[in-house]
């Protein structure tokens, strides 16, 4: 019997079983449980962050690095440091430099990806299905293409509508001050039948995540049972 | 204490027991005794009439309210020479007295009547004698009432005032004869503004005192009246201050508060608009105010029902997963990935690992099989993670691998960010710094990437950076099925290779052997399981998903009247 092997089962057969007591409410097992994961993910991560972000680029450079590159490693240790002071109550504002300089290079990067790698490429696949001229489009696999477009194309605009809210600046009556346009009132019906689809699709794979994992824990105690106890 | 006696002929004061006056000469018995014959009962009978209508103070100014001249705090409204006019009841009694007047002395009364300065010393002296003997008897009213209005003007504010019982019942009538004769009020009013706490009073039921206490303040000074704004709004019921008080009402009801209130301004805005002002307002304005605690909905026997489900489940699941279908399913008609994963027999691979371990076993069922599937013996696999237990899960899928000895690991480390990560990959960033780092060991050329994630989100910056700077690169996503949804349209746009999503959708082992036995038992309880919650689900839909009716008929929750 390998009984390193067995304490770990054990160990994990325990907090899983603690978890799982969350059925019966919140209880002080299931808080010990989690108080122990945050703890150790901390704990994790705070050695994660010195090996694989502090040491290879910050340290080796400023310690075994040429003059220019202790230099350049001035700046992000400039940064940090900034950053460590602005925990200070005095020094609360010298945070904002480091955070100005993390918070407009995340903004590019997830603006930049926005619209090159998600917005253009996905406008552009709606538009190829309409090319006959492609060769996807052509035969009898072609219209099925197209109605496939059609319907992407459909969904994407009356979702947008559904998602507009203006209104001219015309003086309306006081019971149509609060209606859209009937055209655009119609074609956000259609978007909400989209929203909808699209929402249940995702809360079905999200409760098909949920459950499988909850299989998968079954299956453990199970396996513990079965391999331990009865000596499958 | 005998009176001086007044020389009728000279009017110089003589002591009382001379005999004849000490200025003129003039012989003083025989005038006392005509004169007192003839005067004491007629002064007598004055005095008695002044004592008779002086006996309750509040009734002569009863009497002069009634006449609009006086209000309830005695306070006069006319000229002092309208206020001395007497009345005619008063001359018939004179008259009367008079027959009785030796007949110099009524010769100067009329004398008097006529000239006001022809009155003589003697008799204005007279006169000033009887007023002040009158005034002696009631002087103790005359006390009490000015004590009475004393006690008015001090606690005019805040409470009425303390009178004995007999007061108190005049000072009702008062109010009641003030507000019968209006006239001068309604001068007064119209000059002045009404008293909000005329407004105040009538809502709280005290007649009488808050006009009584508003005349107080008034003539003090204290009252900074303005004008009535009459506002424009019907629901205001602002009240002619012209208007006459009926004589059944106790108090006037004077749209004070209307004054105060401030019509908003119009403004066209669309229901959403209304609705995102009314939210705004409610987070600014009423930030300090106390809200409700909304009481969790479950009482016992809900949580008896929760209970009760979840051993259901974890029952049938733990049935399925044990004694379950195990067959296996029809195999896939089409490939999982459309582009056929043929890599060189030393290919440079990516493997990004953005899960945690909660999903891993997911991940893990999604991805062996693919893995074993595409993976030359002899691959050279990065691996990436942006999670902080993602290279720990991804190296221990590698390794249970058959052919796990022959990979060649490399360990890229951990990225604080999946979108500064994705870039720094993309990018080689690693050859730009001038020291040897982890990224420096990534190939400078990849022929496949391998994105497992466990979120849309860990895997869409991979995907945005890669297919843009790399779009020959493919590009395979291997995630949980509750990412699913939301990546198929990388897919469908041809920027992913191929993907699968979810164990559904995963090339599970169709044999069942030894090996991957617990594979097959995972999939039928699987399947059971969610069969299972959507038969739970609809019937609950069914049982408890009708909404519930207001009490205005309206859904609840669902908002009728806009604030």
């Amino acid at each position: 019997m390998n009984w390193n092997e067995f304490m770990w089962s054990l160990v994990g057969l325990l907090l899983t079983v603690m978890v799982l007591s969350y059925l019966l409410g919140d209880n002080v097992f299931f808080r010990l449980a989690s108080a122990l994961f945050i703890g150790l993910t901390a704990g994790y991560l705070a050695v994660l962050v010195i090996r694989d972000i502090l040491g290879p680029y910050l340290w080796v450079p400023l310690v075994s690095g040429s003059w220019p590159t202790r230099l350049l490693t001035l700046v992000p240790l400039v940064l940090t440091g900034l950053l460590v002071l602005s925990q200070l109550p005095k020094f609360t504002g010298l945070g904002s430099f480091p955070l100005a300089f993390l918070a407009g290079l995340a903004a590019a990067l997830t603006i930049g990806g926005a619209v090159f790698g998600t917005l253009l490429p996905q406008a552009r696949a709606i538009m190829d299905a309409f090319d006959l001229g492609t060769g996807q489009s052509g035969g009898a696999g072609g219209w099925t293409l197209i109605a496939d477009g059609v319907i992407m194309l459909i969904g994407t605009v009356t979702t947008l509508i559904y998602f507009h809210f203006g209104r001219k600046k015309v003086r309306l009556p006081a019971e149509e001050t609060d209606q859209r346009p009937k055209l655009l009132e119609i074609l956000s019906k259609a978007g909400e039948v989209f929203i909808g689809v699209t929402l249940g699709a995702i809360f079905a794979g999200v409760f098909s995540t949920a459950l499988f994992a909850l299989i998968n824990r079954l299956a453990f105690i199970g396996q513990f049972f079965a391999h331990w106890v009865g000596g499958f | 204490m005998m009176p001086e006696i007044i020389c009728p002929k000279c009017g110089t004061k003589n002591k009382p027991e001379a005999e004849q006056c000490i200025a003129c000469r003039a012989p003083l018995a025989a005038i006392i005794d005509e004169g007192q014959a003839a005067s004491e009962p007629n002064t007598s009978e004055d005095l008695t009439l002044h004592a008779t209508e002086g006996q309750d103070l509040p009734d002569l100014l009863k009497s002069l309210k009634q006449d609009g001249e006086i209000s309830s705090d005695g306070e006069l409204f006319e000229d002092q020479n309208t206020r001395l006019r007497p009345d005619p009841g008063e001359l018939d009694s004179a008259d009367t007295a008079e027959d009785d007047l030796p007949g110099w002395l009524r010769r100067i009364r009329e004398r008097a009547r006529q000239e006001g300065d022809a009155a003589g010393e003697i008799t204005q002296k007279i006169s000033a004698a009887q007023d002040s003997l009158a005034s002696g008897r009631s002087v103790e009213q005359h006390e009490n009432f000015a004590a009475w209005i004393e006690s008015l003007r001090g606690d005019s504010g805040s409470e009425p005032a303390r009178l004995p019982a007999e007061q108190r019942g005049d000072e009702q009538s008062d109010a009641e004869d003030v507000e019968g004769s209006a006239e001068w009020l309604d001068r007064v009013r119209k000059l002045k503004g009404p008293s909000p706490q005329d407004g105040e009073a009538s809502e709280s039921g005290r007649k009488g005192d808050s006009l009584l206490q508003w005349l107080v303040a008034l003539e003090e000074g204290r009252e900074n009246l303005e004008p009535v704004r009459q506002a424009p709004e019907p629901q205001a019921e602002p009240t002619d201050i012209g208007e006459p008080v009926k004589p059944g009402e106790a108090t006037q009801k004077i749209p004070v508060t209307a004054s105060h209130q401030q019509e908003p301004p119009a403004v066209d805005a669309s229901r959403e608009e209304q609705l995102q002002a009314n939210l705004f307002s409610s987070m600014i304005i009423d930030e300090s105010a106390g809200r409700p605690i909304r009481e969790p909905g479950h009482g016992k026997g809900s949580w008896a029902v929760r209970l009760i489900l979840a051993l259901l489940l974890v029952g049938v699941l733990s049935a399925a997963l044990w004694l379950g279908w195990t067959g296996g399913t029809p195999g896939r008609e089409t490939p999982l990935f459309p582009t056929r994963m043929d890599f060189p027999e030393e290919a440079s691979l990516l493997l990004v690992a953005e899960y945690q371990a909660g999903f891993s076993e997911e991940i893990h069922a999604v991805a062996r099989p693919v893995l074993l599937e595409a993976l030359p013996a002899e691959s050279q696999i990065s691996l990436v993670s942006a999670e902080p237990a993602g290279l720990l899960l991804a190296r221990d899928l590698l390794t249970g691998l058959p052919e796990a000895q022959y990979f060649s690991i490399i360990d890229i480390g951990y990225m604080p960010s999946s979108a500064l990560a994705a870039y720094a990959v993309a990018t080689h960033a690693g050859a730009a710094l001038p020291w040897e780092g982890p990224l420096a060991a990534l190939p400078s050329t990849l022929d496949g990437v391998f994105i497992l994630a466990d979120s849309y989100e860990g895997a869409r910056f991979w995907v945005e950076q890669l297919s843009v700077l790399h779009p020959d690169v493919p590009l395979y996503l291997l995630v949980t099925a509750q990412a699913g949804p939301m990546l198929t349209p990388y897919q469908d746009s041809g920027q992913v290779a191929g993907m699968a999503a979810g164990i559904s959708s995963s090339d599970l082992p169709q044999e069942s052997t030894t090996e991957n036995g617990l594979a097959l038992h995972l999939r039928s309880a699987y399947q059971t399981g969610t069969l299972l919650l959507a038969i739970v689900m609809t019937a609950g839909a069914l049982l408890f998903g009708r909404p519930k009716r207001s009490e205005s008929g309206g859904k609840e929750g669902e908002h009728h009247e806009l604030e």
